[in-house]
């Protein structure tokens, strides 16, 4: 035998660390031998490397042996456990709690990631930059912008590597026999270098494309190559008519760019002769990227000083006109989406907490039944760690079963949620299982597991202790658990309680939202189809009228029809045109800047159609001259003439410089949304002009859905190539503009249902549990002639305490919730004290019934054979 | 515990398992004797790991292979306290059916002509 070599200090403390990779007990059990089995291996090998290396390797690979082994024995004895006679409505019951909790959480937080988190397709989308026009005396915050401003930003800014410029096109594919309209947008060249987006097959647009006289061009959509020509790469180079003009296919491109994704062709932006010439005629869409190392701030410094120096140029134009810049992202997703979206994702992180301190509360309460299982153990020498990480290695297993089944859940809502009306939240169409919305379950798993294992693990160890400490059949040690049950349910019925109050608001306010004056009357017997006129000769709109002349002519005459009418759009519809409106002479109440009200061309028969009341005045004839006629809304006249005074014979001047007279007073109508007061609206009747798209509405006396087809032939019998489309009835486009709020209502509403009903279930198992734990105590005091209605009163009064506090406590946090759920509200405050009061009467009326159910047990209690087994 | 008829179903036996069985064989020993016993058997050629030492320990102890003796002095070394370890009857029993398992082995080689040639 070798002398003995001294073992350094350092080389001691290195083994005892690599020692922390064995499980506790291992180590505690082994410890000491080991490192002095290290020492002895020093010193016959006097610490060379290869010691080292050899000692770590054996250390990471047992180490790794014993925690998966030790792992195995846990989730083999969990799941003995969990799936054992007498546990099988405990297992149920808390898995679906958190397959439900976790379920939610999921599928919310999948639509979260899609539409608020999931980088957009472009190269850097942080960069891409959307640039809106505004006017602070009018009250408008986003407004379109005009071609020659659009190249005076060009010309001037230096904030922006590039910008370009959209405009809608109204598009019919017109080649073979099946003509059909086409979502249509014309683009800048630089479009797709601008935002990143490379096309699928083909070639992106060049400058050489938009210059007049060169052979038109065109690029679609990769949906619209699929679904009409077949997905084949040899229509690269061919042509398609597009508005009567064939056009040479130059390349397609992704179906999603981020800001739509329902556009099927695009073109080069072109020249609108009407609009381009015009500084005050705003139609352009504008995006840019902003410059290397520019920030946000300095381009809209740089904007600022641009706009004051074109309102200074063409004050005619410009004067009040400033410019927003947005990061796109902001413009695409608006903020009321956005708050929904967030306030959705606060319920459910609410709901998977009441559901983890449901299976927390469940768990201990089992605890009980474990406390002799748990003591003998202790008894028997294993550690309390070793316990504490058995009982979450319990926990584990159950919420990963649990996690599983909620992720099964979520995959069907997220399949359900493919139905919502892809105009209620903007990007709806990439909802995907993915791989941040997998580990954000996970997370939640993992979370879950700890916060439903950890209490009752600490719990049941704490009582194992004592109860090995007295007698095994002592039931005392059951008192330290019931604080940490009672805290649990109040915690509980809090989280209830500031859901339910979200809830009854939401509710309420998509009921008065729903029950709003439209302005019109019976929306379900009203049908509307879109027309886009191909518009390809210089007299169009002579040629247009006449065409709608008699597709009216023949409309009215179908069977069934009540009446019909053109307008350039209908409420509730995808666009919005607006002017700014001054009396003549100005009284002094309205600015300079006018009244903004939107436009709309109508036809005579449009307000009969529609059923908007005639104030004063009269409505359109059919063939009203002198085109300088305009009808008001009630609320833009009332604007106009605050004193009073009739409109009609009145003149106006619009923003872009025309006088015309007033000759009626029609309701008003809301225009954009429910949410939205009233629109100030004027009507010009369609004798003075059409545009492009028209939307036909038509009055029906049956139902009116059938009719689709017969207005079709009426179409086609007028002109053939012409495609008529997005037939629906006016209460479906309302009902699509709710849905939204619908959706969120539903959701939270059933959100607030399960943890109502969790919060229910908890508070009855504790008074249960408690009614279990004093029954001794219960039968001495009916023996002692006790009531069994005081006794009854005696176990329901803690049970009650501990609710009030909790849904005292929900009330306080619904109330700091308020300034989040304010945005969304539609006619009621966010503070409604009534709903507040209405909602803990409900919830303290829920919980008494839940501490009363268990509770009446009392009066079955038996004295005398209770003392005599007792 | 293994009962008997189980044992089988632990078999072939680890190679540190079997060292760790044979250096019991003849004595009860502590861990650190039973790393020292196996190194002097092999004669150097296999050093046990204090980890695959002590897991393995731990194991033989749970399935009965081996018992724990109540602590007592290294007469080597004063002042650590060490606990020793007896093999079992079942031990013992392990051992041999793993030895027959090896004998076999070697004899279905010999019969196959693979002895290694004596230089």
């Amino acid at each position: 035998m070798k002398s003995p070599a001294r073992v350094p200090v350092w080389a001691d403390r290195v083994y005892s660390t690599l020692l922390l990779a064995y499980p506790a007990s291992f180590r505690e059990e082994y410890r000491g031998e080991m490192r002095a089995a290290f020492r002895s291996r020093w010193r016959e090998e006097e610490g060379t490397i290869w010691l080292w290396i050899s000692v770590l390797l054996d250390t990471l690979a047992t180490a790794a042996r014993e925690h998966f082994e030790m792992l195995a024995r846990d989730v083999r004895y969990a799941w003995r456990s969990l799936t054992g006679r007498g546990n099988w409505s405990f297992t149920a019951a808390a898995l679906l709690t958190l397959a439900l909790g976790i379920g939610a959480v999921t599928a919310i937080f999948t639509v979260v990631h899609s539409v608020l988190l999931a980088p957009l397709p472009y190269r850097e989308p942080d960069r891409v930059i959307y640039l809106t026009d505004t006017h602070a005396a009018r009250g408008i915050d986003e407004f379109a912008s005009s071609m020659p401003n659009f190249l005076s930003w060009r010309e001037a800014a230096r904030s922006f590597s590039s910008l370009v410029a959209i405009r809608g096109i109204d598009v019919n594919l017109t080649e073979g026999d099946k003509p059909e309209r086409a979502n249509g947008l014309g683009v800048s060249a630089e479009m797709w270098k601008t935002l990143g987006i490379a096309p699928v097959a083909g070639r992106s647009f060049v400058p050489a494309d938009d210059v007049p006289g060169h052979a038109p061009v065109a690029m679609i959509s990769e949906g619209l190559w699929r679904r009409r020509y077949g997905g084949e790469t040899s229509l690269i180079g061919r042509t398609i008519d597009v508005n009567l003009v064939p056009r040479v296919v130059v390349g397609v491109i992704p179906q999603d760019v981020g800001f739509v994704d329902d556009v099927d062709v695009w073109l080069p932006l072109g020249r609108d002769p009407e609009a381009d010439d015009s500084r005050g005629d705003r139609r352009l869409i504008v995006l840019g990227r902003l410059a290397p190392g520019v920030t946000l701030q300095q381009a809209q410094e740089e904007m600022e000083r641009i706009s004051v120096q074109l309102e200074r140029e063409f004050p005619e134009a410009n004067e009040g006109w400033r410019v927003r810049v947005v990061p796109i992202r902001d413009w695409i997703v608006d903020e009321d989406i956005g708050q929904r979206l967030r306030i959705l994702l606060a319920a459910v992180a609410l709901l998977l907490l009441v559901a983890a301190t449901n299976v927390a509360n469940l768990q201990i309460a089992r605890a009980g039944g474990r406390v002799r299982e748990i003591a003998v153990r202790l008894a028997l020498g294993a550690s309390r760690a070793r316990l504490v990480r058995q009982m979450i290695t319990e926990s584990l297993v159950l919420t990963i079963a649990g996690g599983a089944a909620g992720l099964g859940l979520a995959w069907f809502a997220i399949r359900a949620a493919a139905a919502v009306p892809p105009e209620t939240v903007p990007r709806l169409g990439s909802l995907s299982l993915n791989l941040p919305v997998l580990l954000v379950a996970v997370l939640c798993i993992g979370v879950t597991a700890l916060l439903a294992g950890m209490l009752p693990a600490s719990v049941a160890v704490r009582s194992g202790v004592h109860g090995a400490l007295q007698s095994s059949a002592s039931r005392s040690a059951t008192g330290s658990r019931a604080p940490a049950r009672q805290a649990l349910v109040a915690v509980q019925l809090a989280l209830a309680t500031a859901l339910v109050v979200c809830a009854a608001l939401l509710t309420q306010s998509l009921v008065r939202l729903q029950n709003v004056p439209l302005g019109f009357a019976d929306p379900d017997h009203l049908l509307t189809a879109r027309i886009t006129r191909s518009v390809a000769t210089e007299d169009a709109t002579k040629m247009n009228q006449a065409f709608y002349d008699s597709v009216l002519e023949g409309v009215r005459a179908l069977p069934g029809v009540v009446s019909a009418a053109v307008t350039s759009e209908v409420p509730f519809g995808p666009m919005d045109t607006g002017q700014s409106v001054v009396p003549i002479p100005r009284p002094e109440s309205v600015s300079e800047d006018g009244i903004q009200a939107s436009w709309r061309l109508v036809t005579a028969d449009y307000f009969q159609t529609l059923r908007i009341p005639l104030r004063r005045g009269r409505v359109f004839t059919p063939d009203e001259k002198p085109q300088r006629n305009l009808l008001l809304s009630e609320g833009l006249a009332r604007r106009l003439w605050p004193g009073g005074e009739d409109p009609v014979g009145r003149e106006v001047k619009l923003s872009n410089g025309q006088t015309h007279r007033v000759i009626g007073v029609v309701g008003d109508v809301r225009q954009v949304g429910l949410a939205e007061d009233p629109t100030p609206t004027f009507y010009w009747s369609t004798a003075r002009f059409v545009t492009p798209t028209m939307t036909l509405v038509v009055r029906t006396a049956t139902e009116p859905t059938g009719l689709a087809q017969s207005i079709r032939q009426v179409v086609a019998r007028v002109d053939p190539r012409q495609p008529v489309s997005d037939f629906q009835t006016m209460r479906t486009a309302v009902r699509t503009n709710a849905a939204a709020p619908r959706l969120n209502t539903i959701l939270l509403a059933s959100f607030a249902g399960m943890a109502l009903l969790l919060a229910v279930v908890g508070v009855a198992g504790v008074v249960g549990y408690a009614v279990g734990q004093r029954t001794r105590e219960l039968a001495v005091r009916l023996a002692l002639g006790a009531s069994p209605g005081q006794a009854v009163r005696l176990v329901m009064r803690g049970g009650l305490l501990t609710c009030t506090i909790g849904i005292l406590t929900g009330l306080a946090a619904a109330l700091a919730a308020g300034r989040l759920l304010s945005g969304v509200l539609f006619g009621v405050d966010a503070y409604d004290p009534a709903t507040f009061l209405m909602t803990a009467a409900a919830l303290f009326a829920a919980a008494a019934w839940a501490c009363w159910l268990p509770a009446r047990r009392v009066t079955g209690i038996s004295p005398s054979l209770t003392l005599r087994d007792g | 515990m293994t009962s008997r008829d189980d044992l089988e179903g632990l078999l072939p036996l680890p190679p540190a398992t079997f060292h760790i069985l044979v250096a019991l064989s003849d004595a009860d020993r502590h861990g650190y004797g039973v790393m020292q016993e196996v190194a002097q058997r092999t004669g150097g050629r296999t050093k046990l790991n204090p980890g695959t030492l002590y897991t393995t320990i731990q194991r033989l102890l749970e399935k009965g292979l081996i018992v724990e003796l109540n602590e007592r002095r290294d007469p080597e070394e004063e002042d650590e306290r060490r606990r020793y370890y007896r093999l079992t009857p079942l031990g013992r029993r392990a051992a041999q059916l793993e030895l027959a398992r090896l004998t076999e082995m070697v004899a279905l080689g010999r019969r196959a002509g693979l002895e290694p040639e004596r230089s």
